[in-house]
């Protein structure tokens, strides 16, 4: 096959090869909305969630995750911390640790209600109540954390890790999912024991406040 | 309206510029986004990315380039960035085996030349992929490319080159049958 025979078919491509479907412009278009412009009137859905959760994950990467666990993380200098908030003198990250705890409490405390729902719907047969953009939320703050320069600890990573991989698996989950489906992500979870360790790390936070 | 008018009204906070924006470069970051991993989901979360990343930053938009041209470049980094972290994922769904292969289905004897070619054209790897993806399918210049992918015009054409030979050598049994 010569160079000019290769191009041809190349092109040709074009209209054969890997061709979308329809695209939902104003599905779409909601989610980047409201997360481009967190100021505006939400169309739908719970305004609180979709204005604490990105608020969480800047205040988590505002003052490092080394807040957050900090029997967990070595201890790093105050000048260490990545993106700090404008405005916030460093010395006074350390006092505001009590309110930074309770956000990323939030954060734990929302992945552990998604994952016990979908636990008591893979248990009883039943299809699970469970919101796409809380789970999409939740898998957004999930990355911010593993992608801080912050999130060294190898325990954090993992249950981090385990976290996006369970989350990415509910946020494919149809509307009416099938049970076989559910109870899957149900076995990760179990397998993985995530549930236990969310719950030791929140009852971590719970004795590291003030 | 121009794209130039629409970007101005988008900076001052017009939200319907903003949209019409959205309305007429989506299709397109899209279409190159799904031909790049084939999965019709992840598309539309690389998608919306691109589309949140942009306007978080347009005022980085000095208008050197084209706004398609820069629009692609950030939808090019979302993309890397997502498949660096699909590719974590992916690597423990395996262990499940509940991980689709983004690639093209290997192991069937296929005959047809444009059946093998797609399916050769993915598993080239993505520093050679995106050359012949954005150059030879979608129609993009090399200055164009270089900007998107953040390399130097050469370099595109140095692995559209080197992509074209293997592609070459992966068909040549088949066209030689």
């Amino acid at each position: 096959m010569d160079e000019q025979e290769l191009e041809r078919r190349l092109n040709e491509l074009k209209a054969t090869w890997r061709v979308p479907g329809d695209l939902p412009l104003d599905e779409m278009w909601q989610v980047v909305e409201a997360r481009a412009f967190p100021d505006a009137a939400p169309r739908r859905g719970s305004r609180w969630i979709r204005t604490l959760l990105p608020l969480a994950a800047m205040l988590l990467l505002g003052f490092g995750i080394g807040q957050l666990a900090p029997a967990l993380l070595p201890t790093r200098p105050a000048a260490d911390l990545a993106a700090v908030p404008s405005g916030v003198a460093v010395s006074e990250a350390k006092d505001a640790t009590a309110p930074f705890v309770g956000v990323a409490t939030d954060y734990l405390e929302r992945v552990t209600m998604l994952l016990v729902a979908l636990a008591d719907a893979a248990r009883e047969g039943e299809p699970p109540e469970h919101s796409a953009g809380q789970a999409r939320d939740l898998l957004a703050t999930t990355r911010l954390l593993l992608d801080s320069p912050q999130a060294g600890d190898p325990r954090l990573q993992t249950l981090l890790q385990d976290l996006e991989l369970v989350l990415v698996q509910i946020v494919r989950l149809p509307r009416r999912p099938p049970q076989p489906d559910v109870y899957l992500i149900d076995q990760t979870v179990d397998q993985r024991e995530v549930l236990p360790r969310l719950r030791d790390m929140l009852a971590e936070n719970s004795t590291s406040q003030p | 309206m121009d794209d130039s008018e629409l970007i101005a009204g988008a900076r001052a906070g017009d939200r319907m510029a903003a949209r019409r924006l959205y309305d007429r470069h989506a299709p397109r970051v899209y279409r190159l986004i799904y031909r790049s991993v084939g999965d019709e989901e992840l598309a539309r979360e690389y998608t919306q990315d691109t589309f949140v990343k942009a306007f978080q930053r347009l005022e980085q938009y000095r208008g050197e380039s084209a706004f398609s041209t820069w629009l692609h470049s950030v939808a090019m980094s979302m993309l890397f960035t997502g498949m660096r972290r699909l590719k974590r994922v992916r690597a423990r769904e395996f262990e499940l085996a509940t991980a689709a292969d983004v690639a093209a289905p290997d192991g069937e004897a296929d005959p047809h030349l444009r059946d093998r070619l797609q399916a050769e054209l993915a598993r080239l790897p993505v520093r050679l992929r995106m050359p012949v993806l954005l150059h030879d399918v979608e129609g993009f210049t090399h200055r164009e490319i270089g900007r998107m992918l953040d390399i130097p015009e050469g370099t595109s054409k140095a692995r559209l080159a080197e992509a074209r030979t293997r592609l070459r050598e992966a068909l040549a049994g088949i066209v030689a049958e």
